[in-house]
């Protein structure tokens, strides 16, 4: 088989050339599809990273009154708060770590609050809760205000829920527009291959009476389609990669504000590069293996 | 071939319990009315059909329970050359004959001499750059006859070869086969309607009708009683 590659490609590119045509069309299919995709992993990888440095900063600040300051209360406290359910960690941060923390979140000014070091702190001691899944932060917060020896319960707020909810959603439609968006190309190409097919019917008739195997009869359609994914890689590959370049450049690296930072365009675009040629060599050979097997069943 | 019936799926029975045993190297006529089964006994013996019940034994190998993978190599035993030809219109002579050898993986050089060998057998050496077209159907079967042989096949069906060529051309294509029969060993058997031929080159005769073998004639020759 592997002999004949050669032969193999040949016929491969005669039949691209007898369907221009159609051999455009699908690819163009791909091309679409593929577009899909790459925008699609752009987004997906910004929103974990955005979804990421949310996370983060959605934590739960909880202030523990005045009057529960020994360590066996700190301690029955610190219990309480983890066995609610949803909870991820439950980290101590004593007055002096708030007073740090306090520090520098003021950068350079900070520096004035170092004068309450000490006995004259007036924070109080806290904890930092993590919950396992943003959406259960409103909840969890209520039962932790609750508890007693809890001063105040404060968190990031309910629009980054929100927001986080939004995004999960894009992704989960972007899946879904992917994968029917590939279906489709499946099929245009199989169709092209099917005509591809018809074409050769005489050919595939002789090959079967002298007795070729089927793997060999496939190989040139396989070749085929397979180089009309690659043909379609080429377009989406240019737009995302150059698109994504010149977008992070006009962005300076952020979108809208600081607190979202852009995914570095490399390594990435190389990985989707790859991604979307194997992907699209995969579509390619799927579409035509679905429709030679269809044609070469036996019907006896 | 023994017990061998073929219903196919619409019901259709167009074999009943055929008993038939062709020695290697012999050279056999199938006649019959249209309609009497002898496509279909040629499709049991290529594998494209399985038959019904009974056994149908080529070269040893059990064809009914062949697994589809197998069929293609099996098939390089037999050679098959069919009423309209078959030959790429687009392909010469000789690209239609080494097709047949390159599809079967047959190395290169070996398949170039192998296909001159048999259009000089099949007297077509001349023709070798000419297209199909440019053939008459005499040369054209011929062609086929070729390709059909290239791979050495230990038996090789004919099924109406001569059905589209005038009485000369045919008994030219007899006489190719019966010298193809005593040069290459080649097991032959050939379907026709033409009474003419079979009477003129006396060979082992199977005559079927309505799927029953209703006669066996081992010095050939076939009255018409129809
Ligand atoms: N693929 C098929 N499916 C169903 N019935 C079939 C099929 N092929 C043949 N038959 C039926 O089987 C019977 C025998 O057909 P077969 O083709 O073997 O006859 P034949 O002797 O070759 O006739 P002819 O001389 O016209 O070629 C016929 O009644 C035919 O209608
Ligand atoms: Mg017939």
């Amino acid at each position: 088989m592997i002999r004949r590659i050669g032969r193999h490609f040949r016929e491969a590119f005669h039949g691209l050339i007898r369907h221009g045509a159609m051999t455009l069309s699908s690819a163009a299919a791909i091309s679409l599809a593929l577009l899909f995709v790459g925008i699609f992993i752009l987004i997906s990888q910004n929103i974990r990273d955005i979804t990421y440095s949310i996370e983060e900063s959605v934590q739960i600040h909880v202030k523990i009154d005045r009057n529960y300051e020994t360590q066996d209360q700190i301690n029955i406290l610190q219990i309480q708060i983890t066995e609610i359910p949803g909870i991820k960690e439950v980290i101590f941060s004593s007055k002096d770590q708030e007073l740090d923390s306090l520090i520098e979140s003021f950068g350079e000014d900070g520096q004035i609050f170092e004068s309450y070091r000490g006995d004259s702190n007036p924070l109080r001691h806290a904890f930092l809760v993590d919950v396992i899944d943003g959406n259960l932060i409103e909840r969890v917060a209520l039962s932790i205000e609750r508890i007693a020896g809890v001063e105040t319960v404060r968190y990031g707020g309910a629009k980054t829920v929100e927001l986080m909810n939004v995004l999960d959603s894009v992704r989960n439609w972007g899946y879904i527009l992917v994968i029917g968006l590939i279906v489709i190309a499946v099929f245009l190409i199989s169709n092209t291959i099917k005509l591809s097919i018809a074409s050769r019917r005489d050919e595939i008739a002789i090959m079967r009476t002298v007795g070729a195997k089927n793997g060999f009869i496939r190989m040139p359609f396989l070749i085929e389609g397979m180089v009309i994914g690659i043909l379609g890689s080429i377009m989406p590959i240019g737009i995302t990669v150059g698109g994504y370049f010149y977008l992070y450049e006009l962005l300076g690296g952020f979108l809208i504000s600081q607190m979202f930072v852009l995914h570095p365009p490399l390594p990435l675009l190389y990985y989707i590069g790859t991604a979307l040629v194997i992907l699209a060599m995969i579509v390619g050979m799927m579409g035509s293996f679905v429709s030679v097997t269809k044609h070469l069943r036996w019907k006896r | 071939m023994r017990n061998v019936s073929k219903t196919y799926q619409n019901g259709v029975n167009a074999l009943y319990n055929i008993n038939l045993t062709i020695e290697q190297g012999e050279f056999v006529y199938i006649i019959g009315p249209t309609g009497s089964g002898k496509s279909t006994l040629i499709k049991l013996l290529d594998g494209e059909e399985i038959p019904s019940k009974g056994l149908v034994e080529v070269v040893g190998i059990n064809i009914g329970k062949l697994r589809h993978s197998k069929v293609p190599v099996y098939r390089r035993n037999i050679g098959v050359v069919f009423q309209d030809f078959k030959l790429l219109e687009k392909k010469t002579v000789f690209e239609n004959v080494y097709f047949a050898l390159e599809v079967i993986n047959m190395p290169k050089l070996k398949a170039r001499q192998r296909v001159r060998e048999v259009l000089q057998l099949v007297g077509l050496s001349e023709k070798a750059n000419s297209y199909p077209h440019e053939l008459s159907g005499g040369q054209q079967q011929r062609t086929a006859i070729a390709r059909a042989i290239a791979n050495r096949p230990k038996l090789l069906i004919c099924d109406e070869p001569t059905g589209n060529l005038d009485p000369q051309k045919s008994n030219d294509i007899i006489q190719l086969l019966e010298k193809i029969n005593e040069e290459e060993k080649t097991t032959i058997l050939m379907v026709t309607h033409d009474v003419n031929i079979v009477n003129q080159f006396r060979r082992r005769t199977i005559a079927l009708q309505e799927g029953h073998i209703v006669a066996d004639l081992s010095e050939g020759g076939y009255i018409r009683n129809d």
